[in-house]
């Protein structure tokens, strides 16, 4: 129910094609070194769906305005018929990934290397299907990388993460630094889909309405530059269009800047603007202060924040608000063995300039967290409380998580929680509990393997056989290979 | 006024009678040097009294009492209360007469050449003088040194410190030698000057004062040629001194030290515990190789973590991300997963993985049981990495939240009359309704083919502009170009 057109047996093939040519042409090159790691992870779920049912509107009573249902809240859609949502049967679900990721150097030519990551999945059985689970195989980066002393080119599948957000792209990038505290970038390519490392037209084709069958091209360059120790400054700019040039899929540009001040206080902020609406998206500005005597650091932040959305969706059009949030955090290190630190925001929504049908909805919020961590010999506990109130739902969440080594190849985590399940603007006076094993084994050359388990329970207290209750474990096997090239080269 | 006179002759008196019993009592037994000069012809040989000399037998030095006895004997000559002196005085001097015996042997003449030594030139041989010793020592063992303290060869008279008989104390007030003042002394000569000759260090100081400050004293053989100090020596306790020798001020030294860094290059300031300040999971092959503080006299640099200058540039925060992707053991090997954790697992129930297992995974196991606080927090945006359609949207609808194209089902049903009211929250938090709702869902009311034609579009909402920026999507919506045509 969840595969739509996402399996494409061709473009499969097509990609292990690719991965395969790359390899093969890479091994006579008889790398001086390659340095890698093979991951297995296993997931397993055990959940309740929900689906939609109806019942006679004359079943249906009205507990103070309220329409109920055997004990559950329900929607009237006409004058016979009424909706809710019922459980249905247990399902699960089990995936396994593998990734293969490896660097190579020592090709013949100084600072050359090559780099991939690629992911296989399977969908080792279940009832649901996790998400991208039907995407049988990723070549997730696959580039080969020229690093000089002030340049650096990169071609292939690659990715930056920038303020602009996550962008995967089939390209080229090359990055110089022409003086030693000024860096410039400029990268392009054809632009994938964030998260799913294909094309967007072939990732998206029958998940998304508006997106157009054709490739489309990302461009973009960014300046760094360091004007004085401890003053850095970044500009960026990024677009991504359709290839036939009908239009834009994003045009923004965004600046960072962090700086020391005089005595104990920091400065960073970050500001990024959609050319395409015309208007600034998110932004933060913190200032940072030590506390004297090495007790710890205090930190004033203001945060504005708008959801972006590409222009191939309709979201954007829809005029989203953003929040304007103050926050202040103070931390305590003055000891090594204990940390401890509590915050405090207040945010508030923008207006929405809608006319609203009866009482307006509340839009701020508050949000409060504090937590500590200790450190005795072996054993590592945090804990931390959070609560948010307003906009929507409520929040009041609470974990405990504990580690202890007990050898030098033998961790032990226990983990407990409590929490409130978010489900925004919907009735719900449910606190799931939870908590879990786990241990991690650090065998023989290196290997490791973490596997867990954690058991989630809830009981809803007025939707009458629903419940929240999971079964989540894991198990993550990590083999690495290669020689160990230290720390040359700069990263 | 004689009165007067008398009384200060008195007091003088006494207290010159004072101050000199005063110095008696402190020399304690206070006795004259033998008169060598008046019992020239008595002896025609040193060696008829201080018999031991030429083999080294201190017992035999000096002759016993009784041998004065025997003229000395109260009768015919006066007794005398002699005694001979001690003998192996602590000296800072290596001086052994058994070793110059070849050359007395030579000379023919034992007291001619005791005399060489020990009476001045042109004098007779009983005319022993006590001042001249050290100046004939260097008559022969005079060297051509600019300064005693740096270029002289000291084992030829000195001992090494280690050895020697006076005392710790002694060692710690020895002149500083020129050449240890120097700039350079300690990153870069003494390493070299001790291998050229370990000997002149040894002279002064005991191999634990290189302990002090060499992480690898084990390993290196000029510290190892140097003797080791026995514990009743009682040195004083040494302070290492760290000095950064040039090529760890080069730019961009940090980022590129791995290169260079071996275990014996490194262990001579640093333990393994300096290492892992900053190498703190994936500790690469030379780090294990370092001796641990723990196993070692020398306490190291005592270095707290750095970070490389690719961590200063002014995007770092947003963009380590796609770094620690394309190479996540070179995050390992300065963070472990814990690091990662203070903000990507803010509010995830698992406990951070170790750094180990840093694999390109970017949310640990099991964060999905806690996504929806995540997300409803909106701090991060999960549509920075993820298509929501894909990744959200395809989910919800299995477990039976998302939509099937038939809207006023009731889900939200905390707010009545939610399809009336709720525009107000779709607008503050459009990514949530994204990640259940298709946008055809929306389309039905909010288009110009739908139900109602309800627009969308805020006040702010300049339609040129978005146009200008991609009249596709206007066409989602509108039946005709929205800006160009009748839409």
């Amino acid at each position: 129910m969840s595969v739509r057109g996402r399996v494409n047996p061709a473009r499969t093939l097509r990609a292990v094609a690719l991965a395969s040519v790359a390899l093969l042409a890479v091994a006579p090159l008889a790398a001086q070194g390659i340095r890698g790691s093979s991951v297995t992870t296993l997931r397993y779920l055990t959940l309740r769906p929900v689906g939609q049912d109806t019942v006679d509107r004359a079943s249906v009573v009205d507990e103070g305005g309220v329409l109920m249902f055997d004990g559950q809240p329900v929607q009237c859609v006409s004058a016979t018929e009424c909706v809710l949502y019922r459980p249905r049967a247990e399902a699960h679900a089990a995936l396994a990934t593998q990734d293969i990721s490896a660097t190579a150097w020592g090709l013949g030519v100084q600072g050359l290397s090559a780099t991939f990551l690629l992911r296989g999945r399977a969908d080792v059985s279940g009832d649901v299907t996790w998400p991208t689970s039907d995407d049988a195989f990723d070549a997730i980066l696959a580039y080969a990388q020229l690093q000089r002393s002030f340049y650096r080119v990169r071609a292939g599948r690659q990715r930056t993460l920038s303020g602009l957000g996550f962008a995967g792209y089939d390209g080229l990038e090359v990055l110089v630094e022409p003086l030693t505290r000024l860096r410039l970038t400029a990268y392009g390519g054809r632009s994938l889909a964030r998260g799913l490392n294909e094309p967007r037209h072939e990732a998206l084709r029958g998940i998304e309405d508006f997106v157009l069958d054709q490739n489309a091209y990302l461009f973009g360059g960014a300046i760094e530059a360091t004007p004085r120790t401890g003053t850095t400054l970044s500009l960026r700019y990024q677009r991504e269009i359709w290839a036939d040039r009908v239009g834009l899929l994003s045009e923004r540009a965004s600046l960072d800047a962090r700086s020391s001040l005089p005595g104990p206080f920091r400065l960073n902020g970050s500001l990024d603007y959609d050319f395409a609406f015309g208007q600034v998206g998110k932004a933060h500005l913190t200032l940072q202060s030590r506390l004297p005597e090495g007790w710890g650091w205090v930190e004033l932040t203001g945060r504005r924040y708008v959801p972006y959305f590409e222009l191939s969706t309709i979201w954007g059009f829809f005029s989203p608000t953003p929040y304007h949030e103050a926050e202040l955090r103070a931390t305590v290190a003055k000891l090594q063995s204990v940390t401890a630190w509590a915050s405090a925001a207040r945010r508030s929504y923008g207006d929405p300039q809608i006319s609203v049908i009866g009482a307006p909805i509340g839009d701020t919020s508050q949000r409060y967290t504090v937590g500590a961590r200790l450190i005795a010999g072996d054993w590592l506990a945090t804990g931390e409380y959070r609560l948010e109130t307003g906009f929507g739902a409520f929040l009041s969440s609470g974990d405990l998580r504990v580690r202890w080594t007990a050898s030098d190849w033998l961790g032990i985590r226990l983990r407990g929680t409590a929490f409130q399940q978010i489900e925004q603007f919907r009735v719900g006076e449910n606190v799931v509990v939870g908590g879990g094993l786990g241990v991690d084994v650090s065998g023989p050359w290196s290997v490791d393997l973490l596997a867990g388990a954690d058991l989630y329970t809830q009981a809803y207290e007025n939707r009458a056989g629903a419940d929240w209750d999971q079964l989540r474990a894991y198990s993550v096997l990590r083999v690495p290979f290669g020689t160990d090239p230290g720390m040359g080269g700069r990263r | 006024m004689r009165g007067r006179l008398l009384g200060s002759l008195v007091v003088f008196a006494a207290t010159a009678t004072a101050t000199l019993a005063v110095v008696v009592v402190a020399r304690g037994d206070v006795q004259e040097p033998f008169p060598h000069e008046a019992h020239t012809g008595l002896f025609p040989f040193c060696t008829g009294c201080h018999v031991g000399i030429p083999e080294g037998d201190m017992a035999e030095f000096y002759p016993e009492p009784q041998l004065c006895a025997r003229c000395h004997d109260g009768v015919e000559m006066d007794s005398v209360d002699w005694q001979p002196p001690e003998v192996g005085e602590p000296s800072p001097v290596r001086f052994a007469h058994p070793a110059h015996t070849g050359a007395v042997d030579a000379a023919g003449d034992e007291a001619l050449e005791c005399a060489a030594c020990h009476v001045p030139e042109g004098m007779q041989p009983m005319q022993v003088s006590r001042t001249l010793v050290l100046e004939q020592c260097l008559s022969c063992h005079g060297h051509a040194a600019e300064q005693h303290l740096v270029d002289a060869p000291c084992s030829t008279c000195h001992g090494p410190a280690a050895e020697t008989p006076m005392g710790g104390q002694w060692l710690a007030r020895l002149p500083y030698p020129a050449d240890h003042a120097t700039g350079s002394f300690l990153p870069e000569d003494h390493g070299r000057l001790a291998g050229a000759n370990p000997a002149r260090c040894a002279t002064c100081h005991t191999r634990e004062r290189c302990e002090a400050c060499h992480v690898n004293a084990d390993a290196v053989p000029e510290i190892a040629g140097i003797p080791e100090a026995d514990p009743s020596l009682e040195l004083p306790r040494f302070a290492a001194h760290y000095v950064a020798p040039p090529s760890h001020e080069a730019e961009g030294f940090l980022d590129m030290h791995g290169g260079a860094a071996s275990a014996q290059a490194c262990a001579t300031c640093h333990t393994r515990d300096d290492c892992a300040a900053c190498h703190a999971a994936q500790a690469p092959t030379v780090v294990l190789a370092m001796p641990r503080a723990a196993d070692v006299t020398a306490p190291g640099v005592l270095l707290e973590a750095r970070p490389p200058a690719s961590h200063t540039v002014a995007s770092f925060l947003e963009s380590h991300g796609g770094l620690a992707a394309a190479d996540a053991s070179a995050c390992a090997s300065c963070h472990t997963r814990d690091f990662c954790a203070e903000c990507h697992e803010a509010t995830a129930v698992d406990v951070a993985l170790p750094g180990s297992l840093a694999g390109p995974g970017f949310h640990p196991p099991n964060f999905m049981a806690r996504h929806s606080a995540e997300a409803y927090g909106r701090r991060l945006e999960c549509a920075s990495c993820h298509n929501t359609a894909a990744f959200c949207r395809d989910c919800h609808e299995q477990a039976g939240f998302g939509t099937t194209g038939y809207l006023d089902a009731g889900f939200h049903d905390a707010e009545p009359n939610w399809l009336l009211r709720h525009g107000q929250p779709a607008r503050q938090a459009l990514e949530s309704c994204a990640t259940c709702h298709a946008q055809t869902d929306c389309l039905q009311c909010h288009s110009t083919l739908g139900s109602f034609k309800v627009s969308p579009h805020g006040p702010d909402f300049d339609p040129e502009r978005a146009h200008e920026s991609n009249p596709a999507i206007c066409l989602a919506c509108h039946v005709n170009d929205p800006i160009g045509g009748s839409g």
